[in-house]
């Protein structure tokens, strides 16, 4: 018979107790900023997204949080990514919006290849997405900036020294982005988006189209406000913003990804596909 | 051997465990939890960005079949303090888990209790 008996603080306890190596030293960070040689603020660690997820933009709110809120039986109070509009709300024309919610709609049922989450398929979550879920480390080589990810084995160079952006005629995940400093903000300016991944779950999108200022706001030594202006007429009525705070973290290895290796949700949620 | 559905502690427990760093978890059925008694492990997939725990399972009526497990990947597994010898085939085990609402033997697992009676939370 099984184990009911088993106690509550047993099960409470977290998997981190378990064969847990000690603990890595907790962040600190030089401030003002250190300069690198290049004379670039120097920003280089690992940092991490304080309100992590891509579930939805309003609010903001993760797969593995939703989930647990539906076990609790309560909703989330998480704010709205986006802080311009004020409303908190994509403001996209009535076809983009009609469309996002027919996404929305099956997200948890997909009968067709495209409604499966990109994410989900182990693609490349693309900007500015990868920058409300894993992880990210930044490097900082002479003139220009790195940010690399373990997850989904993804990284961006983005070039300090005002080159132009590269053709139009090439499209590309994460974009061409070009940068540069003002003051302690990065501000990086980035075009030829492929606009093949989602900006979240429930199908929030942008076009091929799509205009994206980046600006990484370094407030102090551990914390960073990471903001993205999406300008893209043929999708939405007028620009809007994100936010994202992120909180720099302690040192730790980054180690390889193999996503397909273990992805298997593309071919289980195929068994739905109806044609 | 029985299958034992304990949803009042599955929130609590599921609350302190479970994440979903890549995808979300709505194909599992929150309401129950599925705790398996003497299931035996018949290999762990260390891999991104899921690992799977590969376990046999004798249900009450005597019908042996094999069972699959879903855990975090093993990057995340292994910054919890998890890593691939958890267990070994033929450790004999309880697993918990939420059931699959399409796929038959297949969890999402909250923990797993290991034969020296240690339980393992499983994010």
């Amino acid at each position: 018979m099984m184990a009911l008996g088993i106690s509550v603080a047993l099960l409470s306890l977290p998997a981190a107790l378990f064969g847990q190596e000690e603990a890595p030293e907790p962040p600190t960070a030089q401030w003002p900023p250190a300069q690198t040689p290049d004379g670039q603020p120097d920003v280089q660690g690992v940092w991490r997204p304080v309100l992590g997820g891509t579930h939805s933009l309003n609010p903001a709110i993760s797969s593995g949080n939703l989930f647990r809120n539906r076990l609790a039986g309560v909703t989330t109070d998480n704010p709205s990514r986006i802080v311009d509009p004020e409303d908190g709300d994509v403001p996209y024309q009535p076809w983009a919006a009609a469309l996002q919610q027919e996404l929305e709609a099956v997200y948890e049922n997909p009968t067709r290849p495209e409604h499966i989450d990109t994410q989900t398929r182990c693609l490349g979550p693309g900007v500015p997405r990868l920058y409300y879920n894993p992880r990210f480390r930044i490097l900082q080589p002479a003139g220009s900036v790195v940010f690399v990810w373990d997850q989904y084995h993804t990284f961006r160079v983005i070039p300090l020294d005002g080159r132009p952006h590269i053709s139009p005629r090439i499209k590309l995940w994460s974009g061409d982005g070009r940068g540069r400093w003002e003051g302690n903000t990065l501000v990086v300016d980035t075009t030829n988006l492929n606009a093949k991944s989602r900006l979240s779950v429930v199908g929030d999108f942008f076009s091929d189209q799509a205009h994206i200022l980046e600006k990484f706001i370094f407030i102090d030594g551990t914390t960073m406000n990471y903001e993205a202006t999406i300008t893209d007429p043929t999708v939405f009525t007028r620009p809007w913003t994100m936010r994202v705070e992120q909180r720099r973290e302690a040192e730790e290895e980054f180690w390889e990804y193999a996503c397909h290796e273990g992805e298997r949700d593309a071919a289980e949620s195929s068994r739905q596909f109806t044609d | 051997m029985k299958t034992t559905i304990v949803a009042a502690v599955a929130a609590f427990v599921f609350s302190n465990t479970v994440a979903f760093a890549h995808h979300g978890g709505s194909m599992y059925d929150r309401a129950d939890e599925f705790i398996l008694e003497d299931a035996v492990v018949v290999d762990l997939l260390f891999v991104n960005p899921h690992a799977r725990l590969l376990f046999s399972w004798t249900d009450g009526d005597g019908t042996l079949a094999e069972w699959e497990g879903e855990l975090s990947g093993s990057n995340e597994l292994v910054r919890t303090g998890i890593y691939a010898d958890l267990v070994e085939p033929g450790d004999r085990i309880t697993v918990k888990g939420f059931p699959h609402r399409s796929i038959p033997r297949n969890l999402r697992l909250s923990s797993i209790v290991l034969p020296d009676g240690r339980e393992v939370a499983l994010p």
